[in-house]
Protein backbone atom coordinates (compact mmCIF):
# COMPACT_ATOMS: atom_id res chain seq x y z
CA UNK A 1 0.00 0.00 0.00
CA UNK A 2 1.57 3.75 -0.88
CA UNK A 3 0.11 6.96 0.40
CA UNK A 4 1.62 10.30 -0.41
CA UNK A 5 1.79 12.97 2.22
CA UNK A 6 2.57 16.86 2.54
CA UNK A 7 4.46 18.27 4.83
CA UNK A 8 3.87 22.03 5.19
CA UNK A 9 6.36 23.67 7.44
CA UNK A 10 4.50 27.24 7.91
CA UNK A 11 5.12 30.03 9.14
CA UNK A 12 2.14 31.76 11.13
CA UNK A 13 1.17 35.30 12.21
CA UNK A 14 0.85 35.26 15.95
CA UNK A 15 -2.45 35.06 17.47
CA UNK A 16 -4.67 35.60 14.36
CA UNK A 17 -6.37 32.12 13.55
CA UNK A 18 -7.93 33.53 10.49
CA UNK A 19 -5.16 34.31 8.73
CA UNK A 20 -3.44 31.37 10.01
CA UNK A 21 -6.43 29.15 8.91
CA UNK A 22 -6.32 30.92 5.37
CA UNK A 23 -2.52 29.49 4.89
CA UNK A 24 -3.93 26.35 6.17
CA UNK A 25 -6.52 26.00 3.62
CA UNK A 26 -4.14 27.21 0.96
CA UNK A 27 -1.90 24.11 1.63
CA UNK A 28 -4.79 21.39 2.26
CA UNK A 29 -5.69 22.76 -1.27
CA UNK A 30 -2.32 22.66 -2.50
CA UNK A 31 -1.82 19.06 -1.14
CA UNK A 32 -5.06 18.26 -2.80
CA UNK A 33 -4.07 19.02 -6.13
CA UNK A 34 -1.31 17.43 -5.79
CA UNK A 35 -3.06 13.97 -5.13
CA UNK A 36 -2.14 13.66 -1.38
CA UNK A 37 -3.77 11.13 1.34
CA UNK A 38 -2.31 13.24 4.23
CA UNK A 39 -1.70 16.69 4.78
CA UNK A 40 0.45 17.52 7.95
CA UNK A 41 1.16 20.78 9.68
CA UNK A 42 3.41 22.15 12.85
CA UNK A 43 2.62 22.29 16.33
CA UNK A 44 0.49 25.18 17.17
CA UNK A 45 -0.39 25.80 12.91
CA UNK A 46 -3.56 27.81 14.12
CA UNK A 47 -2.17 30.36 16.45
CA UNK A 48 1.59 30.32 16.28
CA UNK A 49 3.55 29.34 19.22
CA UNK A 50 4.62 31.86 22.28
CA UNK A 51 1.05 32.56 22.92
CA UNK A 52 1.86 34.04 26.44
CA UNK A 53 -1.61 36.14 27.45
CA UNK A 54 -3.09 35.75 23.62
CA UNK A 55 -3.98 31.85 24.84
CA UNK A 56 -7.02 33.22 26.78
CA UNK A 57 -8.44 34.84 23.19
CA UNK A 58 -7.23 32.40 21.04
CA UNK A 59 -7.74 28.37 22.07
CA UNK A 60 -10.96 26.99 20.86
CA UNK A 61 -13.11 24.31 22.23
CA UNK A 62 -12.62 20.88 20.22
CA UNK A 63 -16.36 21.18 18.86
CA UNK A 64 -16.47 25.15 17.87
CA UNK A 65 -17.71 25.51 14.13
CA UNK A 66 -14.25 26.87 13.49
CA UNK A 67 -13.29 23.85 13.10
CA UNK A 68 -15.49 22.77 10.88
CA UNK A 69 -14.51 24.44 7.50
CA UNK A 70 -11.18 21.70 8.31
CA UNK A 71 -13.48 18.73 8.88
CA UNK A 72 -15.14 19.40 5.90
CA UNK A 73 -11.45 18.98 3.95
CA UNK A 74 -10.87 15.81 5.82
CA UNK A 75 -13.71 14.48 3.38
CA UNK A 76 -11.08 14.41 0.95
CA UNK A 77 -7.66 13.94 2.72
CA UNK A 78 -6.89 13.45 6.10
CA UNK A 79 -5.52 16.53 7.90
CA UNK A 80 -3.23 16.57 10.82
CA UNK A 81 -1.81 19.88 12.87
CA UNK A 82 -1.54 21.55 16.01
CA UNK A 83 -4.23 24.26 17.65
CA UNK A 84 -4.31 25.86 21.06
CA UNK A 85 -7.20 23.73 22.70
CA UNK A 86 -9.62 25.70 25.21
CA UNK A 87 -11.19 22.89 27.60
CA UNK A 88 -13.30 24.10 30.49
CA UNK A 89 -11.46 27.08 30.34
CA UNK A 90 -8.25 24.89 30.95
CA UNK A 91 -5.61 25.55 27.70
CA UNK A 92 -4.16 22.44 25.82
CA UNK A 93 -1.01 22.40 23.16
CA UNK A 94 -3.69 19.98 21.03
CA UNK A 95 -2.81 18.43 17.46
CA UNK A 96 -5.83 17.17 15.70
CA UNK A 97 -6.20 14.24 13.41
CA UNK A 98 -8.73 14.65 11.01
CA UNK A 99 -10.17 12.27 8.12
CA UNK A 100 -13.40 11.61 6.82
CA UNK A 101 -15.07 14.67 7.94
CA UNK A 102 -14.65 13.52 11.35
CA UNK A 103 -12.27 14.20 14.31
CA UNK A 104 -10.48 10.80 14.77
CA UNK A 105 -8.04 12.00 17.64
CA UNK A 106 -7.35 15.41 19.79
CA UNK A 107 -4.02 14.61 21.39
CA UNK A 108 -2.83 16.71 24.17
CA UNK A 109 0.74 17.31 24.45
CA UNK A 110 1.83 15.34 27.36
CA UNK A 111 5.17 17.14 28.29
CA UNK A 112 5.41 21.34 28.57
CA UNK A 113 8.84 21.98 28.37
CA UNK A 114 9.03 25.51 30.94
CA UNK A 115 13.00 25.48 31.31
CA UNK A 116 15.18 27.93 29.27
CA UNK A 117 13.12 30.18 27.28
CA UNK A 118 10.23 27.90 27.32
CA UNK A 119 6.58 29.20 29.03
CA UNK A 120 4.50 26.54 28.31
CA UNK A 121 4.23 24.98 31.02
CA UNK A 122 2.67 28.27 32.71
CA UNK A 123 0.06 28.53 30.44
CA UNK A 124 -0.83 24.89 28.94
CA UNK A 125 -2.16 22.11 31.17
CA UNK A 126 -0.72 18.78 30.08
CA UNK A 127 -2.18 15.83 28.52
CA UNK A 128 -2.22 12.42 30.30
CA UNK A 129 -2.32 10.04 28.02
CA UNK A 130 -0.33 9.39 24.87
CA UNK A 131 -2.86 8.22 21.96
CA UNK A 132 -2.72 5.84 18.83
CA UNK A 133 -5.08 6.22 16.46
CA UNK A 134 -6.01 3.55 13.93
CA UNK A 135 -6.19 5.28 10.24
CA UNK A 136 -6.61 3.67 6.52
CA UNK A 137 -2.50 3.71 6.80
CA UNK A 138 -2.27 2.06 9.74
CA UNK A 139 -1.86 3.30 13.25
CA UNK A 140 -0.82 6.72 13.94
CA UNK A 141 0.89 8.66 16.77
CA UNK A 142 1.37 11.96 17.10
CA UNK A 143 3.91 13.26 19.47
CA UNK A 144 4.10 17.26 19.81
CA UNK A 145 7.99 18.56 19.99
CA UNK A 146 9.12 18.39 23.92
CA UNK A 147 6.95 14.89 24.00
CA UNK A 148 9.92 13.50 21.29
CA UNK A 149 12.17 14.35 24.26
CA UNK A 150 11.29 11.60 26.15
CA UNK A 151 11.87 8.35 26.30
CA UNK A 152 8.46 7.25 27.93
CA UNK A 153 6.36 9.16 25.44
CA UNK A 154 8.79 7.41 22.84
CA UNK A 155 8.07 4.19 24.67
CA UNK A 156 4.44 4.66 24.88
CA UNK A 157 4.29 5.19 20.86
CA UNK A 158 6.44 1.71 20.60
CA UNK A 159 3.96 -0.55 22.58
CA UNK A 160 1.10 0.66 20.84
CA UNK A 161 2.29 -0.48 17.73
CA UNK A 162 2.68 2.47 15.99
CA UNK A 163 2.99 2.16 12.31
CA UNK A 164 3.59 6.28 11.31
CA UNK A 165 4.73 8.31 14.43
CA UNK A 166 4.08 12.07 13.34
CA UNK A 167 5.86 14.71 14.90
CA UNK A 168 4.61 18.37 15.15
CA UNK A 169 7.14 20.75 16.53
CA UNK A 170 7.73 24.55 17.24
CA UNK A 171 11.52 24.08 17.82
CA UNK A 172 13.99 27.10 18.09
CA UNK A 173 17.30 27.12 16.16
CA UNK A 174 20.72 27.46 17.97
CA UNK A 175 24.02 26.15 17.52
CA UNK A 176 27.39 25.99 18.75
CA UNK A 177 30.84 25.24 17.65
CA UNK A 178 30.02 21.18 17.85
CA UNK A 179 26.37 21.19 16.36
CA UNK A 180 23.27 22.95 15.30
CA UNK A 181 19.39 21.85 16.66
CA UNK A 182 18.71 20.23 13.44
CA UNK A 183 20.93 17.34 14.20
CA UNK A 184 19.49 16.47 17.61
CA UNK A 185 16.45 16.56 16.22
CA UNK A 186 17.53 13.56 13.42
CA UNK A 187 19.31 12.01 15.47
CA UNK A 188 16.66 11.37 18.26
CA UNK A 189 13.72 10.50 15.81
CA UNK A 190 15.78 8.30 13.10
CA UNK A 191 16.76 6.69 16.41
CA UNK A 192 12.94 6.04 17.06
CA UNK A 193 12.20 4.86 13.37
CA UNK A 194 14.79 2.70 12.78
CA UNK A 195 14.30 0.71 16.42
CA UNK A 196 10.46 0.59 16.70
CA UNK A 197 10.43 -0.25 12.38
CA UNK A 198 7.98 2.53 12.06
CA UNK A 199 7.91 5.44 9.42
CA UNK A 200 8.52 9.21 11.23
CA UNK A 201 7.05 12.28 9.97
CA UNK A 202 8.59 15.90 11.56
CA UNK A 203 6.96 18.48 10.75
CA UNK A 204 8.70 21.81 12.14
CA UNK A 205 7.31 25.56 11.74
CA UNK A 206 9.66 28.03 9.86
CA UNK A 207 9.55 32.00 10.79
CA UNK A 208 10.54 34.15 13.70
CA UNK A 209 8.76 35.27 16.83
CA UNK A 210 10.55 37.87 18.71
CA UNK A 211 14.04 37.02 17.14
CA UNK A 212 13.23 33.04 17.93
CA UNK A 213 13.92 31.67 14.71
CA UNK A 214 11.69 28.33 14.01
CA UNK A 215 14.06 25.79 11.68
CA UNK A 216 12.01 24.20 9.39
CA UNK A 217 13.89 21.43 8.08
CA UNK A 218 11.48 19.16 8.33
CA UNK A 219 11.64 15.29 7.28
CA UNK A 220 10.50 11.75 5.96
CA UNK A 221 12.23 9.04 8.02
CA UNK A 222 11.51 5.31 6.87
CA UNK A 223 11.59 2.53 8.72
CA UNK A 224 14.84 1.92 8.76
CA UNK A 225 16.07 5.40 9.81
CA UNK A 226 17.09 7.18 6.75
CA UNK A 227 16.08 10.41 5.99
CA UNK A 228 13.67 10.05 2.40
CA UNK A 229 12.94 13.91 2.13
CA UNK A 230 13.47 16.74 3.88
CA UNK A 231 12.81 20.27 3.43
CA UNK A 232 14.87 23.34 4.02
CA UNK A 233 15.94 25.37 7.12
CA UNK A 234 14.47 28.90 7.54
CA UNK A 235 12.26 28.83 5.37
CA UNK A 236 7.97 27.84 4.89
CA UNK A 237 7.75 25.12 2.58
CA UNK A 238 5.54 22.00 2.10
CA UNK A 239 7.42 19.29 0.81
CA UNK A 240 5.62 16.20 -0.74
CA UNK A 241 6.74 12.37 -0.54
CA UNK A 242 5.76 8.99 -1.72
CA UNK A 243 5.35 6.20 1.15
CA UNK A 244 5.51 2.69 1.10
CA UNK A 245 3.66 0.78 3.69
CA UNK A 246 5.10 -1.93 2.39
CA UNK A 247 7.93 -1.26 4.01
CA UNK A 248 6.86 -1.81 7.67
CA UNK A 249 6.82 -5.48 7.27
CA UNK A 250 10.08 -5.37 6.01
CA UNK A 251 11.37 -3.20 8.63
CA UNK A 252 9.57 -4.91 11.65
CA UNK A 253 10.74 -8.22 10.61
CA UNK A 254 14.47 -7.05 9.82
CA UNK A 255 14.26 -5.79 13.39
CA UNK A 256 11.22 -7.15 15.92
CA UNK A 257 11.95 -5.41 18.56
CA UNK A 258 8.63 -5.04 19.95
CA UNK A 259 8.33 -8.64 20.15
CA UNK A 260 10.04 -9.27 22.99
CA UNK A 261 8.44 -6.62 24.94
CA UNK A 262 6.51 -8.03 28.07
CA UNK A 263 3.70 -5.13 27.50
CA UNK A 264 3.11 -6.01 23.52
CA UNK A 265 0.30 -8.51 23.86
CA UNK A 266 -2.11 -6.35 25.55
CA UNK A 267 -3.72 -5.45 22.56
CA UNK B 1 39.33 27.60 24.22
CA UNK B 2 38.65 30.24 21.30
CA UNK B 3 37.28 27.03 19.14
CA UNK B 4 33.99 26.69 21.31
CA UNK B 5 33.26 30.27 19.76
CA UNK B 6 33.30 28.84 16.84
CA UNK B 7 29.99 28.96 14.49
CA UNK B 8 28.99 27.43 11.16
CA UNK B 9 29.32 31.04 8.86
CA UNK B 10 27.11 29.84 6.30
CA UNK B 11 23.96 28.33 8.35
CA UNK B 12 24.37 31.12 10.84
CA UNK B 13 24.52 33.83 8.12
CA UNK B 14 21.44 32.91 6.15
CA UNK B 15 19.36 32.81 9.47
CA UNK B 16 20.17 35.94 10.37
CA UNK B 17 19.15 37.07 7.14
CA UNK B 18 16.33 35.66 7.27
CA UNK B 19 15.64 37.23 10.74
CA UNK B 20 16.02 40.86 9.92
CA UNK B 21 13.27 40.22 6.88
CA UNK B 22 11.03 38.43 8.51
CA UNK B 23 11.08 40.54 11.63
CA UNK B 24 11.86 43.70 9.94
CA UNK B 25 8.99 43.15 6.89
CA UNK B 26 6.41 41.64 9.02
CA UNK B 27 5.77 45.18 10.73
CA UNK B 28 5.10 46.37 7.27
CA UNK B 29 8.22 48.21 6.41
CA UNK B 30 9.95 47.40 3.49
CA UNK B 31 13.35 49.48 5.36
CA UNK B 32 16.16 49.25 7.63
CA UNK B 33 18.32 52.24 8.49
CA UNK B 34 21.47 51.91 10.90
CA UNK B 35 24.14 53.74 12.25
CA UNK B 36 27.44 52.98 9.60
CA UNK B 37 30.46 54.09 11.70
CA UNK B 38 33.22 51.85 9.34
CA UNK B 39 33.69 49.54 12.20
CA UNK B 40 33.39 45.79 11.85
CA UNK B 41 29.87 45.54 14.18
CA UNK B 42 28.23 48.08 12.08
CA UNK B 43 30.08 47.11 8.72
CA UNK B 44 28.65 43.35 9.38
CA UNK B 45 25.30 44.62 9.94
CA UNK B 46 25.17 46.24 6.04
CA UNK B 47 26.11 43.14 4.31
CA UNK B 48 23.75 40.93 6.46
CA UNK B 49 20.79 43.77 5.83
CA UNK B 50 21.73 44.13 2.20
CA UNK B 51 21.09 40.38 1.47
CA UNK B 52 17.72 40.59 3.61
CA UNK B 53 16.08 43.70 1.96
CA UNK B 54 17.74 44.56 -0.70
CA UNK B 55 20.76 47.17 -0.83
CA UNK B 56 18.07 49.82 -2.48
CA UNK B 57 16.09 49.12 0.90
CA UNK B 58 19.23 49.84 3.61
CA UNK B 59 20.38 53.10 4.91
CA UNK B 60 23.80 53.43 6.23
CA UNK B 61 24.04 56.88 7.89
CA UNK B 62 27.16 58.14 8.86
CA UNK B 63 27.52 60.19 11.69
CA UNK B 64 30.86 61.61 12.37
CA UNK B 65 31.92 64.34 15.18
CA UNK B 66 34.56 66.52 13.79
CA UNK B 67 36.83 64.44 15.73
CA UNK B 68 35.89 61.04 14.60
CA UNK B 69 38.78 59.41 12.55
CA UNK B 70 39.21 59.98 9.15
CA UNK B 71 40.18 56.02 8.52
CA UNK B 72 36.82 55.36 10.30
CA UNK B 73 34.39 57.26 7.64
CA UNK B 74 36.70 55.73 4.62
CA UNK B 75 36.17 52.18 5.80
CA UNK B 76 32.11 52.95 6.09
CA UNK B 77 32.50 54.27 2.74
CA UNK B 78 34.64 50.94 1.41
CA UNK B 79 31.25 49.14 2.76
CA UNK B 80 28.95 51.32 0.94
CA UNK B 81 30.86 50.98 -2.10
CA UNK B 82 31.18 47.42 -2.00
CA UNK B 83 27.36 46.38 -0.96
CA UNK B 84 25.50 49.24 -3.09
CA UNK B 85 23.67 50.58 -0.12
CA UNK B 86 21.96 53.69 0.45
CA UNK B 87 23.98 56.27 2.47
CA UNK B 88 23.90 59.83 4.07
CA UNK B 89 26.85 61.43 5.99
CA UNK B 90 25.07 62.85 8.80
CA UNK B 91 27.91 65.48 11.00
CA UNK B 92 26.71 65.51 14.08
CA UNK B 93 29.78 68.36 15.44
CA UNK B 94 27.38 71.51 15.36
CA UNK B 95 24.07 69.67 17.31
CA UNK B 96 26.69 68.02 19.76
CA UNK B 97 28.51 70.99 20.27
CA UNK B 98 25.57 73.52 20.71
CA UNK B 99 24.41 71.10 23.93
CA UNK B 100 28.18 70.19 25.25
CA UNK B 101 28.34 74.59 25.16
CA UNK B 102 25.49 74.48 27.89
CA UNK B 103 28.03 73.22 30.28
CA UNK B 104 31.04 74.94 31.82
CA UNK B 105 32.75 71.17 32.52
CA UNK B 106 31.65 68.16 31.28
CA UNK B 107 33.69 64.53 31.23
CA UNK B 108 34.47 62.46 28.63
CA UNK B 109 32.21 60.12 29.45
CA UNK B 110 29.08 62.29 29.33
CA UNK B 111 30.38 63.71 25.72
CA UNK B 112 30.75 60.50 25.07
CA UNK B 113 27.06 59.55 25.65
CA UNK B 114 26.25 62.22 24.54
CA UNK B 115 27.38 61.86 20.78
CA UNK B 116 26.15 57.93 21.19
CA UNK B 117 22.74 60.11 21.74
CA UNK B 118 22.74 62.43 18.96
CA UNK B 119 23.40 59.38 17.02
CA UNK B 120 20.07 57.96 18.56
CA UNK B 121 18.13 61.12 18.05
CA UNK B 122 19.23 61.12 14.27
CA UNK B 123 18.95 57.35 13.16
CA UNK B 124 15.29 57.27 14.82
CA UNK B 125 14.27 60.36 13.18
CA UNK B 126 15.24 59.08 9.98
CA UNK B 127 13.67 56.35 10.62
CA UNK B 128 10.76 58.42 10.48
CA UNK B 129 11.73 59.81 7.40
CA UNK B 130 12.79 57.19 5.60
CA UNK B 131 9.92 54.68 6.99
CA UNK B 132 12.45 52.22 8.34
CA UNK B 133 13.25 50.03 11.08
CA UNK B 134 16.63 51.14 13.26
CA UNK B 135 18.79 48.27 12.97
CA UNK B 136 20.66 47.60 15.84
CA UNK B 137 24.45 46.86 15.96
CA UNK B 138 25.83 45.78 19.67
CA UNK B 139 27.45 42.95 20.20
CA UNK B 140 26.63 40.21 22.86
CA UNK B 141 30.24 41.14 24.36
CA UNK B 142 29.11 44.77 24.27
CA UNK B 143 26.17 44.14 25.54
CA UNK B 144 26.91 41.76 28.16
CA UNK B 145 29.74 44.05 29.53
CA UNK B 146 27.47 47.18 29.19
CA UNK B 147 29.84 48.39 27.17
CA UNK B 148 27.80 50.83 25.47
CA UNK B 149 25.56 53.95 25.89
CA UNK B 150 22.24 53.20 27.21
CA UNK B 151 19.29 54.44 24.88
CA UNK B 152 22.48 55.71 22.60
CA UNK B 153 24.10 52.96 20.62
CA UNK B 154 22.07 50.25 22.03
CA UNK B 155 19.29 51.51 21.25
CA UNK B 156 17.22 49.33 18.18
CA UNK B 157 14.22 47.85 17.07
CA UNK B 158 15.71 44.70 15.46
CA UNK B 159 18.81 43.39 16.39
CA UNK B 160 21.10 40.63 14.33
CA UNK B 161 24.38 40.56 15.80
CA UNK B 162 23.56 40.75 19.43
CA UNK B 163 23.55 37.23 20.43
CA UNK B 164 27.20 36.98 18.54
CA UNK B 165 30.38 37.73 20.81
CA UNK B 166 33.07 39.32 18.93
CA UNK B 167 34.52 36.94 18.11
CA UNK B 168 31.81 35.38 16.41
CA UNK B 169 31.08 38.57 14.22
CA UNK B 170 35.22 38.35 13.04
CA UNK B 171 34.15 35.03 11.71
CA UNK B 172 31.43 36.72 10.12
CA UNK B 173 33.03 39.42 8.68
CA UNK B 174 35.42 37.39 7.28
CA UNK B 175 33.03 34.71 5.74
CA UNK B 176 30.91 38.13 4.57
CA UNK B 177 34.29 39.40 2.78
CA UNK B 178 34.49 42.37 4.60
CA UNK B 179 36.68 45.20 3.68
CA UNK B 180 40.15 44.44 5.19
CA UNK B 181 40.83 47.49 6.74
CA UNK B 182 37.31 46.92 8.52
CA UNK B 183 38.60 43.26 9.89
CA UNK B 184 42.03 44.35 11.09
CA UNK B 185 41.89 48.05 12.81
CA UNK B 186 41.88 47.98 16.34
CA UNK B 187 37.96 47.89 17.84
CA UNK B 188 37.23 51.82 18.50
CA UNK B 189 34.16 53.31 19.91
CA UNK B 190 35.96 56.60 18.48
CA UNK B 191 33.97 58.61 20.98
CA UNK B 192 37.36 60.77 21.55
CA UNK B 193 40.69 60.23 19.72
CA UNK B 194 42.55 57.38 19.69
CA UNK B 195 39.99 55.71 21.91
CA UNK B 196 40.51 51.70 22.34
CA UNK B 197 38.09 49.77 22.96
CA UNK B 198 40.52 47.44 24.60
CA UNK B 199 42.73 50.00 26.47
CA UNK B 200 39.30 51.55 27.68
CA UNK B 201 37.87 48.47 29.13
CA UNK B 202 41.71 47.21 30.58
CA UNK B 203 41.00 43.53 28.92
CA UNK B 204 41.31 42.00 25.27
CA UNK B 205 38.52 40.90 23.48
CA UNK B 206 39.91 37.94 23.08
CA UNK B 207 39.67 36.97 27.12
CA UNK B 208 36.18 38.75 27.44
CA UNK B 209 34.84 36.47 25.12
CA UNK B 210 36.53 33.40 26.10
CA UNK B 211 35.29 34.03 29.90
CA UNK B 212 31.95 35.09 28.85
CA UNK B 213 30.98 32.23 27.27
CA UNK B 214 32.16 30.11 29.60
CA UNK B 215 30.39 31.71 32.93
CA UNK B 216 27.18 32.15 30.71
CA UNK B 217 26.69 30.03 27.79
CA UNK B 218 28.35 27.31 29.36
CA UNK B 219 27.52 28.18 33.03
CA UNK B 220 30.85 27.94 34.28
CA UNK B 221 31.50 29.00 38.06
CA UNK B 222 34.11 31.56 38.75
CA UNK B 223 36.19 28.89 40.28
CA UNK B 224 36.27 26.45 37.30
CA UNK B 225 36.78 29.59 34.38
CA UNK B 226 39.88 30.75 37.03
CA UNK B 227 41.39 26.96 36.46
CA UNK B 228 41.27 27.43 32.71
CA UNK B 229 44.04 30.01 33.51
CA UNK B 230 42.23 32.93 33.83
CA UNK B 231 43.61 35.52 36.38
CA UNK B 232 40.26 35.27 38.92
CA UNK B 233 40.31 39.28 39.28
CA UNK B 234 40.22 39.47 35.79
CA UNK B 235 37.13 37.32 35.94
CA UNK B 236 35.36 38.44 38.77
CA UNK B 237 35.74 41.68 37.56
CA UNK B 238 33.65 40.83 33.97
CA UNK B 239 31.10 39.15 36.23
CA UNK B 240 30.41 42.16 38.56
CA UNK B 241 29.94 44.60 34.96
CA UNK B 242 27.63 41.63 33.55
CA UNK B 243 25.71 41.87 36.51
CA UNK B 244 26.28 46.01 36.67
CA UNK B 245 24.91 46.61 33.67
CA UNK B 246 22.09 44.16 33.40
CA UNK B 247 19.34 46.96 33.51
CA UNK B 248 20.76 48.59 30.89
CA UNK B 249 19.36 45.27 29.04
CA UNK B 250 15.95 45.84 30.50
CA UNK B 251 13.13 47.82 29.98
CA UNK B 252 12.50 50.43 32.04
CA UNK B 253 11.25 49.58 35.87
CA UNK B 254 7.54 49.95 36.18
CA UNK B 255 5.63 49.44 39.77
CA UNK B 256 3.06 47.30 39.98
CA UNK B 257 -0.38 48.81 40.86
CA UNK B 258 -2.82 46.86 38.91
CA UNK B 259 -3.63 43.35 38.43
CA UNK B 260 -2.46 43.26 35.14
CA UNK B 261 1.11 45.20 34.84
CA UNK B 262 2.73 46.07 31.56
CA UNK B 263 5.69 43.39 30.91
CA UNK B 264 4.83 41.56 34.32
CA UNK B 265 1.41 40.15 34.19
CA UNK B 266 0.45 41.96 30.71
CA UNK B 267 2.58 39.44 28.20
CA UNK B 268 3.00 39.81 24.83
CA UNK B 269 5.21 39.26 22.04
CA UNK B 270 6.31 42.74 20.13
CA UNK B 271 5.26 40.43 16.85
CA UNK B 272 1.58 39.97 18.36
CA UNK B 273 -0.82 39.69 15.74
CA UNK B 274 2.39 39.70 13.20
Amino acid sequence: MKMKVELCQINTVLGDIDKNLKKIEFYIEKAKNDECDMVVFPELALTGYNLRDLVYDVSLDVNDAFLDILKEQSKNIDIVLGYSQNDKNYFFNSALYLSEGKIKLNYKKNYLPDYGMFEEGRYFSSGKSIETVDTKFGRVTILICEDMFHISAQNEALVNSTDILIVLSASPFWSDSRSIKPELWKSVCSNFAQLSGSYLFFNNRAGFEDGVGFFGNSFFLSPFGKIIKEAKMFKEEAIMCDIDLNNLKRAKSFMPVLKNEVNCNDE
Amino acid sequence: MMNKLKINCEIVAEYLIQFVQEEVQKTGIKKAVFGLSGGIDSSLVAYIAKEALGKENVYGIMMPYKKSSKESLEDAYKVVDDTGINHKVFEITDIADSYISKFDKISKLRQGNIFARTRMVTLFDHSSELGALVLGTSNKTELLLGYGTWYGDMASSVNPIGDLYKNQIYQLSRYFSLPESVITKKPSADLWVGQSDEDELGFSYDDADVILFHLYDLRYSIEEVAELGFDKNLINLIAERVRKNQFKRMPPLIAKVSKRTINIDFRYLRDWGL
